[in-house]
């Protein structure tokens, strides 16, 4: 067994114990740490097959921002951890077998007979020059340029109709019509008032 | 040396897992999104290994003839 394998195995093994971890474990937070630490050996992984910007992305993005928005979201909600655990049991068997009965299913397509080496040749390493950046750039920027901008522009309808579901007006809080203010007119600011002048005393 | 079909396995065990996850906890909508993230998780690994092996960073499985770089 040569290292690249023993590295593949080991980080194999941490990244099932940790998913094994994230769906079992009674603690959200306990949850959330061990889904850190399947991203970081996933990380690991995708370093070996020189996706370097997707594994550091993937450090950045997910474990940086996303992750810890939900150790936040998970923090602040203070779930009772006891009632949430109904079902567990019973839902083992069946949730269990699903699981069981995909996994052998892929097993059978992407077996060492379909996609092995002897099937598929393993690629020949780049040298210390190569830029996987660089190279993802170049494919997304030109052959993929139309499904790029098509998913930027899903983003952008995402994010506005995501804030039109949640604004909503209180009555309470205090706002300006922009509509009212182009309209008004002087009378309604400024009341001018015809009065006799006063004696002087 | 490691195949490709080691990555798709360990990615088909991962799915697997996630979704006995989502079963386990359809109590917990935290721990059922968590479930969510490793199911995306799995499928991104195998995106990765597929776009190693054909040695295009396009990450599909067909490769296009006109698409071939490098």
């Amino acid at each position: 067994m040569d290292f690249e394998r023993f590295i593949f195995y080991f980080f194999a093994a941490v990244l099932v114990f940790a998913a094994v971890r994230v769906i079992t474990v009674r603690n959200p937070v306990h949850a959330v740490l061990h889904l850190v630490l399947a991203f970081f050996t996933c990380a690991g992984l995708w370093l070996m097959l020189e996706a370097e910007f997707l594994a550091i992305t993937l450090v950045l993005v997910y474990v940086g921002a996303v992750m810890v928005l939900f150790l936040f979201v998970v923090m602040m909600l203070d779930i009772n951890v006891s009632p949430l655990r109904e079902g567990f049991i019973k839902y083992l068997p069946v949730g269990l077998s699903v699981a069981a009965l995909i996994v052998i299913e892929m097993f059978l397509v992407v077996r060492a007979r379909n996609f092995g080496t002897d099937a598929v040749a393993i690629p020949a390493r780049h040298g210390a020059d190569y830029s996987n950046t660089r190279e993802l750039g170049s494919v997304l920027y030109t052959d993929y340029v139309y499904p790029f901008e098509i998913a930027a522009v899903i983003l952008l309808v995402a994010m506005i109709a995501a804030i039109a579901l949640t604004m909503r007006r209180r009555p309470e809080t205090k706002y300006q019509n922009p509509v009212d203010q182009v309209a008004v007119k002087s009378n309604d600011r400024v009341r001018l008032v015809k009065m006799k002048a006063e004696e002087r005393q | 040396m490691i195949a490709l079909s080691d990555y798709l396995i360990l990615g088909a065990i991962l799915f697997g897992l996630s979704v006995a996850g989502i079963f386990l906890n359809r109590k917990n909508v935290i721990i059922l999104l968590m479930a969510i993230e490793l199911m995306l998780l799995a499928v991104n690994m195998n995106f990765i290994a597929f776009s190693y092996w054909p040695g295009h960073p396009g990450g599909a499985v067909p490769q296009p003839a006109d698409h071939q770089r490098g």
